[in-house]
């Protein structure tokens, strides 16, 4: 008995020690101050920009970056809320346009200083603000398969045709960000009224309301959809990471939606100075071109993705304007299009 | 008699006085029960001391998820029933008297998509099912997929255990076989059929991942409303409201639920009354189409597999913290299932054991993330609690109640004859109970080597293979995502085989 009791009791010792030391990599981590970033997954994650963003920001910094993960924005801001200062994060990385309103709202944020950047003029006025600055920016569309048609929906109103009925991989825009983005999309091209209204349409060729980009992408890719809603950069992946050439982003005659990633500085920074050099960092060619690379977004600043396969694919025009949507409107919207989804889908 | 001694036993006496006079004794067995009443409720006491509830959630959204949660419970469960019947009757046509190696082989096949994690079940049905039906009927769908499998098995055992002898009379006498399901068996075992029914309903009422994704917007159900007020507004009051709301009605539909008849050993008795060996080509041809899914999906990812050459520390970390946890996760839950062996029986804990659902996944890792620090080993130890709470509850309507009711008997002629609870649970009980609760434990701990909604939520970076499939879901690599899919099966199989092994050994070491 004493023999199994001492067995389990060191593989769990030699578990957790292992977790320890996962955590804690990198020695004795009191001599240097630790940077901690709160970011999205995909951000912070192992294929993310994030590890290579950091190694090489730690070459410079005499000091340690840990990233702290959310699975996506959402998450963040309800991490941030409930654990406020007890999370420790320096910086937040991942809030889009839709989230600035609610973040200023709930958090406390320092003013950011910058040096002086050439940015592209479809983020330019995301700088305007004190707290965030964008980081990386992209545009989204359809994305369809190349094989099996000849002709593709060039504006909205032909995604209602026949011949599209069940076959969208969209997202739910109250829990996902593209969602969110294809919402306002049709609101801002065809007005409040006649944009619900198109919604209400759309209920019937939708395939499904996917929980995240993630899960809707995966149904595209499974053959169970025709097109899926994603950013234009989603073919140039396939194409580079994946060898395969069989999607294309599709060109609308309505403004196209962009979305930009920000960043801020919490008030309750202990690493405030670090995590204003990081912020600094993520903006230089270095930081931008890792971004793009590892992100497949388009960087803010200019001077980075020329001679990149991306320069190819960089929309210069017919792109919206940005804005930044205050809560209540938003949360007016989602709970008009719940009410629609619920009473078409009955 | 020093000092010390004298203080001692006055301070004794005067305990047992004010035991006495206020009843304040607390057995170890009304301890243990407390302890796991409050463990399992935890996360809504955390929650009501957080956010009051004000004001009630829409009604129209309530009633629209209530609706759709209960018609897709129902159907999942008529179907699961329906399904699995005739499946049962195919695996009787190999008796485990006769044949019980490959009887073995094919109830863990019937087993596997309730105990593998749901992606694997969704990776394979959307790679075979094309196109696959969104809404209520996907759900309800993959719902069946998961559970006719354990109804066939725990179907074929009833009619096996409970009339076995009458089907043989019944063949002798010359019924036929129609009139014999439908005048004999069925009236036999329709209250283990309709406990059977209501477990798979309650089951596919709390289930969580499989509507959020196959729902596809068009069957939202409590559990995915409870999520969405949390992710839309963290609107906390009206969760925790909807998910007070989803525990009583479950727990109402469970008062319905009665202790069916003992069973008893199995004996060699003529089935071929009843047996289907059609069905049983059936349960093979339809295992062959799930893992041809699966593999489908495995295949296209191993074009990819170079790429996770740079990433092979990273896999080795996440595959040692998805063995750490499914074996906390078993360790844990084995414990728990020996604190209700321990406290049983007592009617209020088995009828709240019976009826309580546990909160939505949701409220439970946010209430946990609530509660003290995070990071580190905190992660690692919360996700570990949370997954053995949402674990705990199904396990003991999976296989814990019927163990423990079959033991009733003996545990009340052991206290009518005086034998205390410590002596009972030693000689009468673990010895007969242990290898189930092995089995059950590792169950769990297969769950918990595969979760990724509750890591994600309360860790801050990946910890384990589950979170870093995910992860690679979220960023394009899909093929990749299928391939770790791999290494969750091997690590599952590695906390299953400890959970069983270690509960054989205790066993031995008990000298049982």
């Amino acid at each position: 008995m004493k023999h199994f009791v001492l067995f389990v009791t060191v593989v769990f010792i030699g578990l957790s020690l292992a977790l320890l030391n996962r955590t804690n990599q990198g020695g004795d981590l009191a001599a240097v101050p630790i940077l901690r970033v709160f970011g999205y997954s995909t951000f912070t994650g192992r294929w993310g920009p994030g590890p290579l963003l950091k190694a090489s920001f730690e070459k410079n910094c005499k000091c340690k970056v840990e990233f702290i993960e959310g699975s996506d924005s959402g998450i963040l801001l309800q991490r941030l809320r409930i654990e406020g200062e007890s999370l420790g994060a320096d910086l937040v990385i991942g809030l889009d346009q839709f989230d600035l309103s609610k973040a200023m709202s709930e958090q406390k944020w320092r003013n950011l200083s910058l040096g002086k950047l050439d940015t592209y003029e479809a983020v330019r006025p995301a700088f305007s603000g004190a707290y965030f600055v964008p980081y990386d920016w992209g545009q989204l569309s359809f994305i369809a398969r190349k094989e099996g048609s000849s002709h593709f929906p060039s504006k909205l109103d032909e995604l209602l045709l026949p011949e599209y009925r069940k076959k969208l991989a969209l997202q739910d825009p109250r829990t996902s960000s593209t969602g969110k983005q294809f919402l306002f999309w049709v609101l801002d091209a065809k007005g409040e009224v006649q944009g619900f209204k198109y919604i209400e349409a759309l209920m019937e060729q939708a395939h499904s309301f996917s929980p995240s980009w993630s899960t809707a992408y995966g149904l595209f890719t499974s053959k169970q959809a025709a097109m899926t809603f994603s950013y234009v950069t989603t073919p140039l992946y396939q194409e580079i990471e994946e060898k395969k050439k069989e999607y294309l982003s599709l060109k609308f005659e309505e403004a196209m939606p962009v979305q930009i990633e920000f960043m801020g500085i919490p008030d309750f920074c202990r690493n405030c100075e670090l995590a204003s050099q990081f912020v600094n960092f993520l903006l230089s060619s270095e930081g931008q071109k890792i971004i793009m690379e590892k992100n497949y977004m388009f960087p803010v600043v200019k001077g980075i993705l020329e001679k990149s396969p991306f320069a190819a694919i960089l929309p210069a025009k017919n792109l919206q304007k940005f804005k930044v949507p205050p809560t209540s409107e938003v949360e007016r919207v989602l709970k008009r299009w719940t009410d629609i989804r619920r009473n078409t889908l009955n | 008699m020093d000092r010390y001694s004298q203080e001692y036993s006055k301070l004794k006496m005067t305990t047992a006085l004010l035991q006495k006079k206020y009843n304040l004794y607390f057995s170890m067995q009304e301890i243990l029960r407390l302890v796991v009443f409050l463990f399992l409720i935890s996360p809504f006491i955390l929650l009501l001391t957080q956010f009051k509830i004000h004001g009630l959630p829409e009604f129209g959204d309530f009633f629209w998820a209530l609706r759709n949660s209960f018609v897709q419970s129902l159907l999942s469960a008529f179907f699961s029933i329906i399904i699995g019947f005739w499946f049962g009757l195919g695996l009787i046509a190999l008796p485990k008297v006769r044949w019980p190696k490959l009887r073995n082989v094919f109830e863990i096949l019937c087993l596997l998509p309730n105990f593998l994690p749901p992606i694997f079940t969704l990776l394979s049905a959307l790679n075979i099912i094309d196109p696959f039906p969104m809404g209520v009927f996907g759900i309800v769908l993959i719902h069946s997929i998961m559970n006719f499998g354990l109804v066939a098995v725990l179907t074929a055992g009833i009619i096996e255990k409970k009339a076995g002898s009458v089907i043989e009379l019944a063949f002798v006498e010359g019924a036929t076989r129609l009139h014999f399901l439908y005048r004999g068996l069925l009236p036999m075992i329709y209250k283990d059929i309709w406990s059977i029914g209501l477990f798979v309903f309650i089951i596919c009422f709390q289930s969580f991942s499989i509507p959020l994704i196959v729902g596809g917007g068009r069957g939202t159900t409590l559990e995915v409303l409870i999520y969405e007020k949390i992710r839309l507004s963290g609107e906390w009051s009206g969760a925790v409201f909807l998910s007070i709301v989803q525990s009583i009605f479950i727990f109402l539909i469970s008062l319905s639920l009665r202790n069916t008849n003992k069973s008893t050993e199995i004996k060699k008795s003529n089935l071929q009354l009843v047996q289907s060996p059609l069905a049983l080509v059936f349960i093979f041809a339809f295992f062959v189409l799930y893992f041809v899914g699966y593999l489908d999906g495995i295949l296209s990812g191993i074009q990819m597999v170079s790429t996770f050459y740079e990433y092979q520390s990273g896999i080795l970390w996440s595959f040692l913290g998805s063995l750490a946890i499914g074996l906390t996760v078993g360790s844990a839950s084995f414990l728990g299932l020996m604190a209700i062996a321990f406290s049983w029986p007592k009617k209020w804990f088995t009828q709240f054991l019976r009826g309580y659902l546990g909160p939505s996944t949701s409220l439970a890792c946010f209430a946990f993330l609530i509660l003290g620090p995070n990071g580190g080993l905190f992660s690692f130890l919360k996700i570990s609690a949370v997954i053995t709470l949402l674990s705990l509850c199904n396990l003991f309507r999976l296989g814990w109640l019927s163990e423990m009711n079959n033991l009733d008997s003996q545990i009340e002629v052991a206290t009518t004859m005086g034998a205390s609870p410590r002596q009972i649970f030693r000689e009468i009980t673990f010895p007969q109970i242990f290898e189930r609760a092995g089995i059950l434990s590792g169950i769990a701990s297969v769950w918990a080597c595969g979760d990724f909604a509750v890591s994600r939520i309360l860790a801050n970076q990946d910890l384990s293979l589950g979170m870093m499939t995910e992860t690679l879901m979220s960023s394009y690599r899909l093929s990749q995502a299928s391939i770790l899919s791999l290494l969750i099966i091997i690590v599952g199989l590695m906390c299953y085989l400890f959970c069983v092994g270690g509960s054989r050994v205790l066993g031995r070491k008990f000298k049982y």
